[in-house]
């Protein structure tokens, strides 16, 4: 171990330790293999506890990274040379060991790779949807069980459960963890980025302000750039989900007033979205221009570029809103674009006009009962002047809003009773 | 002036409960622990951890540490410098190690040093 002079130790930015568990997650997988991920975790969990304590007394070392990538790499080969009674009975070595004492060594470039090649693990198909989700918060973002629980309204329990299904499916399917062909790749890209997306919406649309909600949108950024840097996954779809997610990134501190509220879109201060993002979101939409495809990422996309790029509220231009999303209603078909469609609708065209819209489509049952269904009616018909359809269906809508949505719901119930009073 | 010598020995227990800290968790911890180092580097001369197990020795028998009556060992220790034992306790109790303990068998024992010279 080369110690720093005293006094002055390596400086460890910000999600250091978080970050690195990711990268660590991804190299020791390609190194000893995809069934080993919970020994390889509980070994990488061990070397950042030893870091912390001799860390905290000398100062970190001059090369972190490769100090915790020694220490949870013999970690790793104790526990399968039996030296640690660690190891599950399914994980425990058959056959053959790394024929290498020392760690073999570990270049940046490789460590994209090995990033890039665990997420595709993470989102491999057969793999439950939702344990992808909790498995790359997990495996690559290098978040606890407690802090996942928290961003996603979940139980630990169920965290717990979720990976451990995540993990025994992986074995089970003997998932290598080897780069997938351009190909293979191209096919499970639809996966990934949904499951990036998803990762960026859990923390968007939560309503609570902890720093959590902000982090999990910048990690969905940075393994979206992690596919964006990697000429394999560096297609046009990527770098329309970038773009989508900038856009959305530069206004998530509009999005909620100082009392906590949730601000509409009408609401939000517009001097205060991130111009800088906005900026670098434009540049991502003009590189996901380039060639045939257009995904549904490029649709959403241009949406939140409409949002962006309006002056105020007034001057969106909601025609060309309500188009995209007829587009992305045809490249994945939702009720949810349908009702965001008749939203832009009723701005152009008027409350009566979109009512028509959403009479028109055929919803399954959920969505009719779904919340934001229920809410969108309801303000469409207080907005067209049906003040009591309108309150039964923001009354509906209160069941299953959050807190902050709660609120505005009830005061629209009250605008309602009193509009009704003065007739 | 600070010329008297003290032992912090930080003990943890011997069978600490299973909380797995978050790789975030471990880092606001870190960055705490340097603060602390940070702050009183003037009178911290040395630290280190004590690695488990060990032996132990009485008269005719050496035992595996640790010693088995004791509910807790001791993790590591850091060897200060301070004018009196009152501000001795002082910085042990401004460590981050009392706060970040999750069982109540963590404790630091603030020993001066005798000093014993040969006039």
């Amino acid at each position: 171990m080369t110690e720093p002079a005293r006094g002055q130790p390596t400086e460890i930015v910000e999600h250091y330790f978080r970050h690195e568990y990711g990268r660590l997650v991804s190299t020791l997988v390609r190194v000893f293999g995809v069934h080993l991920l919970e020994t390889i975790e509980d070994s990488i969990q061990d070397a950042l506890q030893l870091a912390l304590t001799s860390w905290s007394m000398k100062g970190a070392p001059e090369n972190p990274g490769a100090w915790l990538y020694r220490v949870a790499y013999n970690d790793v080969l104790d526990v399968l040379r039996g030296n640690k009674v660690r190891a599950r009975a399914a994980e425990r070595a058959t056959g053959e060991l790394p024929e290498y004492d020392q760690p073999p060594p570990r270049f940046t470039h490789e460590v994209a790779d090995d990033q890039l090649r665990m997420l595709c693990v993470c989102c491999d198909e057969r793999v439950p949807v939702e344990s992808q989700l909790v498995l790359a918060l997990k495996t690559l973002c290098g978040f606890g069980v407690g802090e996942i629980a928290a961003a996603l309204f979940l139980t630990e329990a169920n965290v717990r459960k979720r990976l451990e299904r995540a993990r025994d499916r992986l074995r089970e399917l003997q998932i290598d963890a080897e780069t997938p062909e351009r190909s293979a790749l191209e096919a499970r890209l639809g996966s990934v980025h949904t499951v990036i997306y998803l990762l960026f919406n859990a923390g968007y649309h939560s309503s609570h302000r902890e720093i959590i909600r902000r982090d999990l949108c910048l990690e969905a950024i940075r393994l979206g750039r992690l596919l964006a840097e990697h000429e394999t996954a560096a297609l046009p779809s990527t770098f329309a989900l970038l773009a989508l997610m900038h856009f959305h990134a530069a206004r998530l501190n509009s999005r909620v007033d100082n009392e906590g509220r949730l601000l509409l879109l009408e609401e939000q201060d517009r001097s205060q979205w991130d111009q800088e993002l906005i900026a670098r979101g434009c540049e991502w939409l003009q590189r996901s221009a380039t060639g045939e495809s257009f995904s549904r990422w490029h649709a959403e996309a241009g949406i939140a570029f409409e949002h962006c790029r309006a002056p105020s509220f007034a001057a969106t231009r909601w025609s060309e809103i309500a188009d995209l999303y007829s587009m992305l209603e045809e490249l994945a078909p939702s009720p949810l674009n349908v009702m965001n469609r008749a939203v832009a609708v009723a701005q152009f065209r008027g409350p009566e006009a979109a009512l028509a819209l959403l009479a028109g489509a055929q919803p399954p049952e959920s969505v009719l009962h779904w919340y934001l269904w229920q809410a969108v009616l309801g303000e469409l018909h207080r907005n067209a002047g049906h003040l009591e359809v309108a309150r039964t269906h923001l009354t509906l809508a209160l069941e299953g809003a959050s807190e902050a949505e709660r609120a505005l719901l009830r005061a629209r119930i009250a605008s309602c009773e009193r509009r009704e009073s003065e007739r | 002036m600070n010329t008297k010598k003290f032992l912090l020995l930080f003990h943890f227990p011997k069978n600490p409960p299973a909380v797995k800290s978050s790789p975030e968790q471990m880092q606001a911890l870190y960055g705490q622990w340097r603060a602390w180092t940070d702050k009183f580097k003037a009178q911290i001369l040395d630290s280190d951890g004590l690695k488990p197990g060990g032996k132990h020795l009485t008269k005719g028998v050496i035992t595996d540490g640790p010693y088995a009556e004791s509910k807790d060992v001791i993790g590591s220790f850091t060897l200060i410098t301070a004018d009196s034992l009152e501000s001795a306790v002082k910085i042990a109790a401004e460590s981050p190690f009392l706060s970040s303990a999750n069982a109540p068998e963590y404790r630091i024992e603030v020993r001066e040093f005798a000093g014993y010279e040969l006039k």
